[in-house]
């Protein structure tokens, strides 16, 4: 074989060790008779070295790097997202649950249809924007019938909740049905005489906020004329699905 | 769910490397790696029984974890080079370092992915399989990238 220049792939893998002693000795003898080749073969090392140089910075030096990798070893993976999961147990019929996720997410974003899948999904973190909905903010706090309206849907929503709930805390029982009592109510009052009612629930919420009612924290915010986000709602299901697996 | 983890464990470089190509800083560097690898290993245990390129998709996580804080806090999420030098400048960062990675940031993702797998002795014939890559494709491909860098280094496009 006379001299040449060397290929790409014959650089590369020289550079990295791919090839057999005979096939270096080759590579060596092209490299030491033609200058061209021994020049390449000379700055794609370095540049190999180089590469490598930042890969031990990371592994050698970053005390991080140590960290994460404890953080990989002992991390202790709950069965299929016990979350999710122990949601999917309260409410198997997907549809309805598609419909409950729907609700709570278009409540405030009214036409966002994919926000309820991003609450099931652990990939994709909210963003500022997506949190905060100005438009949202403004009349809500004083028309009782549009009040009543939203904290009659997620009671019904969750009314299955709401009965586990009673079962674990039969004491909340009567603060559960005053509120659905109140609430039926403001759908129907004027919002001269809503006053009272308001303040009725308010009091239910705030007892079934202290018990521990999942989205409970929401129907307070929305009774104040509070903004609500998309982190609240998040925060809710988080609390259905704690409160499920610790009454299982 | 172990094997899993392994592989994990080995793309943690390449997700740090390129984590810093990224935003230069080594602390806030680590702070996306974290919340990266916090992400992945939630979705660990359904990603059993599936082939993953764990460099692939780490490093794509950390990409999003970037986009996510960059729309957050509305800041730039592509340094130019002075900048990139500025937040790379940390004790115990040596220029010839920061050197490096200022050019190593200019190169495609599928070179950086190749460089570093050769950079911590992978043989063609697994980055071959990791990329889904022929071994010839494999060995021509490295040396464009070493010769993309090389261009780079000495100040061209």
């Amino acid at each position: 074989m006379g001299p040449k220049v060397l290929t790409a792939e014959e650089i590369s893998r020289y550079v990295d060790g791919e090839l057999s002693d005979y096939e270096r000795q080759q590579i060596d003898f092209q490299a030491e008779s033609f200058n061209l080749s021994r020049k390449k073969l000379e700055e794609h090392k370095a540049v190999a070295d180089q590469i490598a140089g930042l890969f031990q910075e990371v592994t050698r030096n970053d005390p991080a790097y140590r960290s994460f990798v404890r953080m990989v070893e002992q991390y202790e993976p709950r069965s299929i997202d016990a979350d999710i999961q122990a949601i999917r147990r309260l409410i198997p019929d997907s549809a309805r649950l598609r419909r409950i996720l729907d609700e709570l997410a278009s409540d405030i974003y009214g036409t966002v249809s994919d926000v309820s899948m991003n609450m099931m999904s652990m990939e994709r973190a909210p963003s500022r924007r997506d949190d905060i909905d100005l438009s949202a903010i403004g009349e809500r706090a004083i028309n009782p019938v549009r009040i009543g309206i939203e904290l009659a849907r997620h009671l019904d929503e969750f009314v299955g909740i709401n009965g586990l709930f009673v079962r674990a805390f039969p004491e909340s029982s009567s603060a559960l049905q005053k509120l659905e009592n109140s609430v039926m109510t403001l759908r129907k009052i004027v919002p001269e005489e809503a006053d009272p009612e308001i303040a009725m629930a308010t009091v239910c919420i705030e007892q079934l906020v202290q018990d521990g009612l999942p989205g409970a924290k929401i129907m307070s915010k929305i009774i104040q004329g509070e903004s609500v986000f998309k982190r609240d709602y998040q925060m809710a299901m988080r609390e259905v699905s704690l409160f499920v697996e610790s009454n299982r | 769910m172990d094997e899993l983890k392994k592989q994990l464990v080995a793309a943690i470089p390449h997700m740090m490397v390129y984590a810093r190509s990224r935003v230069g800083h080594p602390d806030e560097a680590n702070e996306l790696v974290q919340e990266a690898l916090e992400r992945i290993l939630k979705r660990l245990p359904q990603l059993g029984g599936e082939e993953i390129n764990f460099i692939a998709y780490g490093k794509r996580t950390v990409r999003n974890v970037h986009i996510e804080k960059w729309r957050a806090s509305r800041r730039t999420v592509h340094l130019d080079d002075a900048e990139f030098e500025v937040a790379c400048s940390q004790p115990g960062i040596s220029t010839s370092y920061i050197d490096t990675m200022k050019v190593f940031r200019k190169l495609s993702e599928q070179c950086q992915s190749l460089l570093g797998l050769v950079a911590e002795r992978y043989r063609y014939v697994e980055i071959a399989t990791m990329l889904g890559m022929t071994e010839g494709a494999v060995a021509g491909a490295i040396s464009r990238c070493r010769t993309a860098f090389l261009t780079f280094m000495k100040g061209g496009h």
